[in-house]
């Protein structure tokens, strides 16, 4: 089922951007798909590299992050309550509004 | 070399030339660049060329490396489907396939790598298949349909990425590979016993120790795989996957130093100062292994040069050594390694050889690589711990109980702690 919310991003260079996007495989697919392209992913999306490391604030609650994913969170130097790997992410259908800022590089 | 006028040409939209594109800019280079891509697509990441885009979950708009306006936005000037023949370094300048010139100060080669081709093999035939570009994949998707029986010929990454993705679509898978083990020179004994297992309860057929010694065909289409013993596999597709050859042609007509890749120093220069080889095409020393020289086929290599390359173009701080890593995904197998084991003197299994594990590779005890299975923390650590080349006890890194992350000791380089 796809669904639209408000995809609110803030960019690393502090500028921010809302927009209505269609729900996605993936949070990663999502903001390349908006130009978010300080996202290096360099995995392509594996949970392999944390290069796609984001806080994330939602209206609703999202799906708890995998072993493999909370390992990779672990691992990093800016990590929050709120990090979350965007390739790893899948946008539950309930959500409306997702707040999204890009963490700084490692 | 930061000068408004000045001018670098990049051969090769992949994943080493759009790094180097994005990192000269952000590094804040003002000059022109010049991106040459010989596809018409804009530049895609390759690594799911063998899983979710050959399985047909994702598309290849969710393979950009960086959406269209990126390259508007950071005056990249992008040029695909373009050819390049030559590079006259007297002239300090490259030819195209339409017979223009295009004159640099500096010059990136950063063509990749080709599958390499089984020997005495007429190419072109139907159901014959290899996979590099995202058209290989779609030609490759379409022949695997559930009645389809695929034949992969080589037991590496690709070979088995590409039979998890076939069985994934219902399709038979057969893999022949020529030494007694899979991923032989890539990956430990215990990884491969583990990946043939995991493979075989999931209906993948594996040979070993058996030499490719005919394509069969009936009317121009493969219908055999005949192995050197004599045996014969059916198939309705084959995808050839035993490894990959440097593209590095116009450096060799160029005149640089080659052997097997283009030859490049420590920051990705050739023997032409103004010429840099990065990713796949080049071969490079390793700072972590003695400066050995090797080619690394991997996405983290061909960004780690990038950096490396664009950083000595603009005069800038050279950055930190990096010990290489890779990833492969088999089904819902999560494998991750973290530097080479040249000469390592032993190897320690920590964990249970089911489903989560690790292998650390040692040498005059400081580790020098590790492949994880399942277990993306140990992968991190063990990367770090590669890094700090410390020394380490035996019996505390071979104990799962132990998280490896505390064998860190605490530096001076903040970084170090995990």
């Amino acid at each position: 089922m796809t669904t639209a919310f408000q995809l609110h991003v803030v960019r690393r260079d502090g500028t921010t951007r809302e927009t209505e996007v269609e729900n996605a495989a993936s949070l990663l697919a999502l903001l390349r798909r908006v130009g978010v392209d300080e996202i290096v992913a360099m995995c392509g999306g594996n949970c392999a590299c944390a290069t796609c490391h984001v806080y994330v604030e939602a209206d609703g609650p999202l799906s708890e992050p995998e072993v493999e994913e909370r390992e990779m969170l672990e691992t990093l130097l800016h990590q929050t309550p709120a990090s979350r790997l965007a390739c790893q992410l899948m946008v539950d259908p309930g959500i409306t509004r997702l707040k999204v800022t890009v963490a700084p590089e490692e | 070399m930061t000068s408004n006028m000045s001018r670098v040409v990049i051969i090769g939209a992949g994943q080493a030339g759009v790094s180097a594109a994005t990192f000269l800019r952000s590094g804040g280079f003002r000059g022109q660049i010049l991106l040459f891509g010989d596809e018409q697509v804009l530049p895609y990441q390759r690594p799911p060329l063998s899983k979710a885009f050959l399985k047909g979950e994702i598309g290849l708009e969710d393979l950009w490396l960086k959406s269209a306006t990126f390259y508007v936005e950071q005056n990249i000037d992008l040029r695909l489907g373009i050819r390049v023949e030559e590079i006259d370094r007297k002239k300090a300048a490259i030819r195209l396939a339409n017979g223009t010139w295009q004159a640099y100060d500096n010059l990136i080669i950063a063509t990749g790598s080709r599958p390499r081709a089984l020997p005495d093999v007429q190419e072109e035939m139907e159901g014959l298949h290899q996979l590099r570009s995202y058209e290989d994949t779609r030609r490759l998707r379409k022949a695997l349909s559930p009645d389809a029986h695929i034949v992969l010929v080589g037991g590496g990454y690709i070979g088995l990425e590409v039979a998890a993705s076939a069985r994934a679509l219902g399709a038979r898978a057969t893999v022949i590979e020529l030494e007694d083990r899979l991923l032989a020179r890539v990956a430990s004994r215990p990884v491969s016993n583990f990946l043939e297992g995991y493979h075989r309860a999931r209906g993948v057929e594996i040979i070993t120790c058996a030499s490719v010694a005919a394509l069969e065909t009936d009317g121009g289409r493969l219908t055999n795989v005949r192995l050197a013993d004599g045996r014969r596999f059916q198939c309705t597709a084959a995808v050839v996957a035993i490894g990959g050859v440097p593209n590095d042609q116009l450096g060799r007509m160029a005149g640089l130093s080659c052997d097997g890749g283009i030859l490049v120093d420590h920051n990705g220069r050739t023997s032409d100062p103004a010429i840099f080889a990065i990713g796949d095409v080049s071969r490079r020393p390793l700072p972590f292994y003695g400066d050995r020289v090797h080619r690394l086929e991997s996405v983290g290599n061909a960004v780690e040069q990038a950096r490396l390359a664009v950083a000595a173009i603009l005069g800038q701080e050279r950055p930190e050594d990096e010990v290489h890593w890779f990833w492969s995904d088999q089904f819902d197998v999560k494998f991750k390694s973290a530097g080479v084991a040249f000469d390592a003197d032993r190897q320690l299994l920590r964990g249970s050889s089911e489903g989560r594990f690790s292998v650390l590779h040692l040498k005059d005890d400081r580790l020098i690589s590790i492949e994880t299975i399942n277990n993306a923390g140990d992968f991190v650590a063990g990367r770090k711990l590669i890094a700090s080349r410390q020394v380490i006890d035996d019996t505390l890194a071979a104990d799962a109980d132990v998280p490896l992350k505390s064998l860190i000791s605490l530096g001076n380089d903040r970084k170090l702690y995990v």
